[in-house]
């Protein structure tokens, strides 16, 4: 099982994909309180998982997006599990 | 595959905008002129919102988005490509037709917009009202308008008579529309 990363408006242009699936396994858990070793079982988070985004994208790093995790805008400290839906969501256009 | 009513694949055409006038602010046209759009069961479900008493209301009015050509040192706007992140999308327009109907005292409120190509001079957007009086009609309209143009995850890249294209850049932060609801 992996998470659905979709990437929206000028974010897909500039990534070259709308959406791709990323193992939970193969995302860094970068951004974690290093006051001690990782826990075996730890989830990677919205901020792990943009952190490794920008690693493949790296023109994401200038970009304004928020991020989603099934359907809601939640703060980057929160936990990935598999089955969820990522979004990058640039400001807003429509009209 | 477009789910709810929300999103049409490509313009909001004429007859597609009679068709929900009419259905609107009157009974059921005989010649039920729906588009190919909509399925059996969809046009069931907007026949059912329409036919729902509207006995109070006094003030129809509507609002139609037009690509503009928007012609600027010799490059003009040919169409805009609009994409959306339907599911949000879907359950933030139903969201802002209840808020505003709330607010505002609207009777209804329907909102339509387009996802795919919209060509300049084709209306991309389209929002019903209806109220007892006209104040809270246009009060209730120009809000429904607002919160689609700036708080729907809706994108759009315009493709100009140069062959090239752009976005547009978005005015609005959704996490902050998000905390200010």
């Amino acid at each position: 099982m992996s998470v659905k990363v979709l990437f929206f408006g000028q974010l897909a242009e500039l990534t070259g994909v709308s959406s791709l699936s990323l193992s939970t396994s193969d995302i860094p858990l970068t951004t974690h309180n290093s006051a001690g070793p990782e826990p075996a079982d730890a989830s990677p988070t919205l901020a792990d998982l943009q952190a490794s985004l920008v690693q493949s994208f790296p023109a994401l790093k200038d970009q304004h997006y928020r991020m989603t995790l099934n359907l809601e805008f939640l703060p980057e400290s929160a936990a990935l599990q598999a089955g969820d839906e990522v979004a990058l969501v640039p400001p807003y256009a429509g009209g | 595959m477009l789910d709810e009513h929300y999103l049409i694949q490509g313009p909001l055409r004429e007859r597609w905008i009679q068709a929900q006038f009419s259905a609107f602010s009157k009974s059921w046209p005989e010649s039920r002129p729906y588009p190919d759009v909509l399925s059996t069961e969809q046009e069931q479900s907007l026949h059912e919102v329409y036919a729902s008493s509207h006995q109070n209301s006094g003030a129809i009015a509507s609002f139609q988005g037009i690509i503009r050509s928007d012609l600027r040192e010799g490059v003009s706007v040919l169409s805009i490509d609009y994409s959306a992140y339907e599911q949000l999308a879907n359950r933030r327009f139903a969201d802002i037709e209840a808020e505003v109907k709330k607010r505002t005292g609207l009777n209804r409120l329907r909102i339509w917009h387009s996802v795919g190509q919209v060509r300049c001079g084709e209306c991309s957007m389209l929002v019903l009202a209806s109220a007892a009086h006209r104040a809270e009609l246009f009060e209730g309209l120009h809000m429904a308008v607002e919160q689609v143009k700036f708080s729907a995850p809706v994108w759009k890249c315009e493709h100009l008579s140069n062959g090239q294209h752009r976005w547009v850049e978005g005015q609005a932060d959704p996490a902050a529309i998000k905390s200010a609801k």
